[in-house]
C-alpha cells in the first residue's frame, strides 16, 4: 500500500459523518492501523475522527451565530450536520469552509437571512406577533428551509426565508 | 502519517517547497498521535529526525506532545527527547491535556502537569534556553491563573546544561 492511499483511506474514514451517539459506524475502514491492548483499530481511527468533526462543528457554531439565535440550539446542531453530511469540508485544517461550493453560498444566505430577520424583529418592537415566532419554531423541520432556499431565486428576503421555516 | 521513509521525503520536500516559496526559515511541531500505522518502518522521533535532516529545518518541540504520544503508544519519553537534534529547536510548547480511561488527548484545556514539566527541564537542559510558548485555549481560566502558569517556565529556563560526553 503506498502512502497515497493510506492518506486516502484514512481521510475517508474519518470524514463520514458520526453516528447520532457521536462514535464512527461499526463498519469503518480502519485495517491499516494497529491496535494497542487498550484500543482497538477502530477506537484509534475514531479519536480523529471525533476530534476533526468536534472542530469543525466547533467552527459553523462560531461563525453564524445569526442562525444560531433564529433556529436555536438543537435545530442548529442539526442543521450543521445535515449541511456538513451534504457538504462536506475538503480543507483538512478542521474547518468547515467550502468556498465557492453552492453548500456554502447556501448557509451564507441563511445567515444573512437570519440576521436580517433579528433586525426586523428588534424594530418592529416586537409586533411580529407572537404566534409567528411559535410557528417558527414549531414548524421548523430540518429540510424544508434547505430545499426552499435552495429552489428558490429570492433566497435573501428574510420574509421569504421566515415563510420558508414556517411552512410544513 | 505512517512513519515510513517515503512519507520522510514527501513531508520534507513539501516543507522546502514552503521554505522556498515564503523565503523564511520553517520549524516543524512533532504530533500528539493516537494511532500506529502497520506500515511504519521507524519510530516517530527517527521519523522526525528525517524530515528536518532531509528538510534542513528547525523543530517547533512540544514536550505535552511527546508526553501524549509516549502514553498512548508506550515509550519512554525520555529517549525522544534525547534523540532530537538539540541545534535544531527553535522553540519549545508546553500545556495540559485531558485524561481519559483508555488514552490521553491533547486538548490545551488544564494547567501542564508535573511529568511535562520535568520532561520540560530536562529539554532546556539538553537545548539551553529557548523561547516557550504555554499553549491554553479552551477552557481558558483568569489572565492571572494563565500568565502563573507561564512564569513556571523560568524557573526551569536556567536549568544548568546537561553535559554529553
Amino acid at each position: 500500500m503506498t502512502l497515497l492511499e493510506v492518506q486516502r483511506r484514512m481521510a475517508n474514514a474519518i470524514f463520514q459523518p458520526l453516528t447520532r451517539s457521536d462514535r464512527m459506524a461499526g463498519g469503518a475502514d480502519a485495517e491499516f492501523i494497529k491496535p494497542n491492548n487498550r484500543l482497538t483499530s477502530l477506537d484509534r481511527l475514531e479519536i480523529y475522527s471525533r476530534s476533526y468533526w468536534f472542530r469543525i462543528l466547533d467552527s459553523l457554531y462560531d461563525d453564524f451565530p445569526g442562525l444560531r439565535a433564529v433556529l436555536g440550539e438543537r435545530a442548529f446542531r442539526r442543521l450543521s450536520r445535515a449541511y456538513l453530511t451534504e457538504c462536506p469540508s475538503r480543507s483538512f485544517s478542521g474547518t468547515w469552509v467550502r468556498v465557492l461550493s453552492s453548500g456554502w453560498s447556501v448557509i451564507r444566505v441563511m445567515e444573512e437571512a437570519a440576521r436580517r430577520w433579528r433586525l426586523i424583529w428588534r424594530d418592529s418592537n416586537g409586533l411580529i406577533s407572537k404566534r409567528s415566532t411559535m410557528l417558527l419554531k414549531r414548524h421548523w423541520r430540518l429540510g424544508i428551509c434547505w430545499n426552499w432556499v435552495l429552489t428558490s431565486g429570492r433566497a435573501f428576503s428574510p420574509t421569504s426565508v421566515y415563510l420558508g421555516l414556517s411552512i410544513r | 502519517m505512517p512513519y515510513t521513509f517515503e512519507a520522510a521525503e514527501v513531508t520534507a520536500r513539501k516543507v522546502r517547497d514552503a521554505r522556498d516559496f515564503l523565503e523564511v526559515p520553517i520549524a516543524v511541531e512533532n504530533v500528539s498521535s493516537y494511532a500506529e500505522f502497520h506500515m511504519s518502518e521507524m519510530t516517530e522521533w527517527e521519523f522526525l529526525n528525517e524530515v528536518v535532516e532531509r528538510a534542513d529545518c528547525g523543530i517547533l518541540l512540544d514536550v505535552n506532545n511527546i508526553y501524549v504520544s509516549s502514553r498512548n503508544h508506550d515509550f519512554d519519553p525520555y529517549e525522544y527527547l534525547n534523540s532530537i537534534p538539540a541545534d535544531r529547536v527553535a522553540q519549545i510548547h508546553i500545556a495540559g491535556h485531558s485524561k481519559f480511561q483508555k488514552y490521553i488527548l491533547d486538548t490545551h484545556d488544564h494547567p501542564v502537569i508535573d511529568p511535562v514539566w520535568k520532561m520540560y527541564e530536562h529539554a532546556i537542559r539538553r537545548v539551553g534556553p529557548t523561547a516557550t510558548l504555554l499553549e491554553w485555549d479552551d477552557r481558558i481560566p483568569s489572565f492571572e491563573e494563565a500568565h502563573a502558569e507561564a512564569l513556571k517556565a523560568e524557573k526551569y529556563l536556567h536549568a544548568p546544561a546537561l553535559v554529553t560526553l
